[in-house]
Formats: structure tokens, sequence, C-alpha cells
């Protein structure tokens, strides 16, 4: 039998040297480990804008490259206004700018959402399309829920489900998506424009995600506010035609003849 | 010379290469000890996940064999549990810091698996059962034994499931699109969990009929 100051200097001498260990690779296999969360966030943000497969089968170097010609990062004050000359990186913790990656063909924009979820913070990409209301995509880049249960939200089958729909109600006013409890079908007083169906088993992570995802719209709803009156702007009087008028007639032709048939 | 062979012999003698193969077949710690099943049913989806994970547990299981059989004779036996655990909690987390550096995509899909492997009944139990008790290089030796009976079954399983689940294996498409064109479909239960315990149930069934010694007497 051992003494017992013999077990007390053993047990510490394995935590310290565990801990050593631990330490120097931790800190050795940083700068790798960051550079996968970077472009893990790239590609998210490349997934909620529709520019990257839902699967996310794409090679970094892809990724690097795709978000490179297709996104521009913005800075806007709080108050909505473009500010030139910043960068998000910069801006990283001061609340009084916000940073969005907007889609350089279509105009559509991907703000970031996060929240706290059931055990850990959630960090994802909401996008919205050119109009400022309609859902382009959403994803999870960070979450620790339960595996199996509130894990789900990643999945395709339930992102998918928020595309095309509307953050704002009939009667124009920020509403957000709501991650119904069951079916988006039987809650009350919603509408389904506005709400997906929750995931079984994950009440609690889908009410969280709902927060946040509302919470995340109304901090950027100064600069969703200018998207909306330009989209409801009146079109312009003349359209803009690409066609040869000879052709564009012809269509017309086509038209008419359908719709009487 | 003479000296070489005797150690030769102790290096890689009969009862070392025992050591190593004994667990791939008569005595595989997931169709005959029934260790480490909840991660041989998670990861086995597809066989890159599988073979990744076998690779971890090797790691660890050879390495905290290795540690533990180095410091057997030091170990305080009122502490010893601890001990162990402090030994394989550090090692798995080593691995997971390599796979999230190293193998992102893998590591993403893996989760929870990979700090898992600190409650792996095989790590624990090989410890306990064999560290504890031998030498370094025939503790190396079991660890690697029983890492490799562990991923044959994981191969084995990760094999079947992709090639009926997906249709892929390595996550290249073996089952030519001519068949889903006459109509056959990838079997959906082969995804889930509940297909890799009756695959891990179909083996053990093969297993023992293979051979007779392993069936227990009534």
């Amino acid at each position: 039998m051992r003494s017992d100051s013999y077990t007390f200097i053993f047990a510490m001498a394995v935590c310290i040297v565990c801990s050593v260990l631990l330490a120097i690779c931790a800190s050795s296999l940083k700068p790798y480990q960051e550079r996968n969360m970077a472009i893990e966030k790239k590609k998210n943000i490349l997934m909620s804008l529709s520019l990257c497969d839902a699967s996310g089968k794409m090679s970094s170097d892809d990724v690097e490259k795709v978000y490179k010609e297709k996104i521009t990062e913005k800075v806007v004050s709080k108050t909505g206004q473009e500010m030139s000359g910043k960068t998000i990186v910069e801006i990283a913790g001061d609340d009084q700018y916000l940073g969005l990656y907007q889609r350089t063909d279509n105009g559509a924009i991907a703000i970031p959402i996060q929240g706290m979820g059931l055990w850990d913070m959630i960090k994802g990409y909401l996008a919205l399309e050119k109009d400022g209301r309609t859902v382009n995509g959403i994803t999870f880049y960070e979450q620790m829920e339960t595996a199996g249960l509130g894990a789900e939200i990643v999945k395709p089958s339930f992102t998918n489900t928020f595309i095309g729909k509307d953050i704002l109600n009939s009667d124009g006013k920020l509403v957000s998506i709501t991650v119904a409890k069951g079916k988006a079908s039987d809650m009350s007083g919603v509408d389904l424009k506005n709400a997906v169906d929750g995931i079984s088993g994950a009440t609690m992570t889908c009410r969280f995600v709902s927060g946040f995802v509302k919470s995340g719209l109304k901090t950027y709803q100064p600069v969703l506010k200018t998207m909306w009156s330009q989209s409801t702007a009146p079109e312009p009087a003349i359209p803009i035609i690409e066609k040869p008028t000879e052709e564009l007639n012809k269509d017309i032709e086509k038209m008419e003849a359908g719709n009487n048939g | 010379m003479g000296d070489e062979t005797k150690e030769r012999e102790l290096l890689f003698g009969k009862k070392q290469k025992k050591l190593i193969t004994d667990p791939l077949w008569d005595n595989n710690p997931i169709t005959l000890q029934v260790l480490g099943i909840c991660s041989a049913l998670a990861v086995t989806t597809k066989l890159i996940p599988a073979l990744v994970m076998t690779g971890a547990l090797v790691f660890v299981l050879v390495f905290s064999n290795l540690f533990i059989s180095l410091l057997r004779n030091y170990i305080p036996s009122k502490i010893r549990i601890i001990v162990e655990l402090s030994i394989v909690a550090s090692l798995v987390i080593v691995t997971d810091q390599v796979l999230k550096a190293f193998m992102w995509d893998q590591s993403k899909l893996l989760s929870v698996f990979v700090g898992l492997i600190i409650t792996n009944c095989i790590v624990l139990g090989r410890a306990e059962a064999f560290a504890l008790a031998n030498g370094p290089w025939k503790s190396i030796l079991d660890g690697l034994g029983n890492g490799l009976g562990y991923g044959f079954i994981l191969v084995v399983v990760g094999f079947f499931r992709e090639l009926f689940g997906f249709g892929t294996l390595m996550d290249i498409q073996i089952i030519p699109q001519a068949m889903y064109d006459l109509g056959y479909k990838n079997n959906g239960l082969m995804v889930l969990a509940p297909a890799a315990f009756f695959l891990v149930g179909i083996f053990i069934w093969v297993q023992r009929h293979l051979s007779k010694k392993l069936v227990e007497e009534e």
C-alpha cells in the first residue's frame, strides 16, 4: 500500500503532464483549425446564397474562389448607412456597425444570425433575396445541440423548409419566420408563409432558433427597410427591352393566342 | 547471431502474433466481447468515416495501452481508473484536435463519436484487462489487435451499409445508373442505425457458423 502523499503527488503529476501536452497540441493546431473554420463560414455564406450545393461538397480552394468572385462584403452603420472603407473584420465586436454579405450578381444578401441554443451558441447565416423579405436560404455552421434531435437543424431537410418563406406579414410588418412546435399549419394566428414546421423532440432548440432569427432580423431592419422600399418602388414605365421588337411582337402574339386557347 | 533470433522471437513470436490475430476473429471485441457497439452503429453509414474512426481508435488504444503499461507499476491502485481515464481522455482530445485541423469534413461527420472514444468500453477494458498486467510491447500489440478487430467489423458493416444504402463505396458510385432506371432503389433502412444492428447480428451468426469452437455449450 502506497502512502497518501505518493498518491496525491502522482495524481498531480498526471494532471500536469496531460494538461501541458494538451495545451501544446491545441495551440500548435489552432492555425489549421481556424483556417478550416474560416472556410466553413464562407461555405455557409455560399450555401445560404445558393452558390454551393446543400450537401456542402466543395473543396476549400473552390470555396475561396467562388467567394472572391461572387460575394461583396459590406459594412453598414446601425441606421442603415453604407460605410465604405471599413471591412467586416475591423468591425467585429463593434455593435455600431453591421456586416453583411451580398451576392454580386443578383443582389441577395446573407446576414449573420446567432443566439444561445439549448447547450451552447448556435451561429449561422440567413440569406434574403434582393427584395429583402423572401428567404433565400439559412445555414448553421456552429452548434452543440443534442445529436439526432436539436442537431437536425443543420440538415437540409430542415433548412430547405425556410426557402421562399416571407419575413414580412401581409401588412408588411416584420414578423420573422417562426419555427412551429409540430406542424406550422396547426399554429393559430401565424400565416403559413411566415412559419416552418418544427423538429419533433427538439422543441427547445426550435424555440431558440425562432428567437434569434427574429432578433437578428430586427437588428438588420434598417438595412432591410432600404431593400423593401427599393423593391416596392413602381416599375419603370418603359420596360427594358432586350429582345428585338419583332421577336417581342411574336411573343405577344403567342401569349394572346395562348390566352384565347 | 543466436542472440538476434532470440530477440526477434521475443518481438514477433507466436504468442505476440496471437495478440494481434486473436482479436480479429476468435476474440473480436465487437462480435464476441460485445464492446464498442454504440460507435459501431453510429459511424458505419459509409466506409470513409468507418475507416477514419478505426484509425482514431487504433491510435488511442495503442498509446493508452502503451502508457498505462509503462506506468503500471507506479499507478496507485486507489486512483487507478482515474489515471487511466486521464490518459485515454488526453489521447482522445489530441485525436479530435488533429482531425479538426487536417480532416475537417470527416471530423464534422464523426461529430461527437470521436470524443466518445473515451467511453468506448474496448479502451478501458483493454487497459484494465491487459495493459495493467503486461509489458509495453505486448500491450502495444494487444491494442493494435483489438483496434483492428474493431475496425474489421466497422469496415464490413460500413461496406454493406454504404453499398445498399447509397449505392456507393468510398463515395464512388458502384451501382450503375441503369439499375436505378430499371427501378432499383437504395435501401433507406441501411442508412439508419438499426441496419448496423442487424448486420452485426448476422455477422455474429456467420462467424459462429464458420468457427464452431466459438459456440457456447448449452
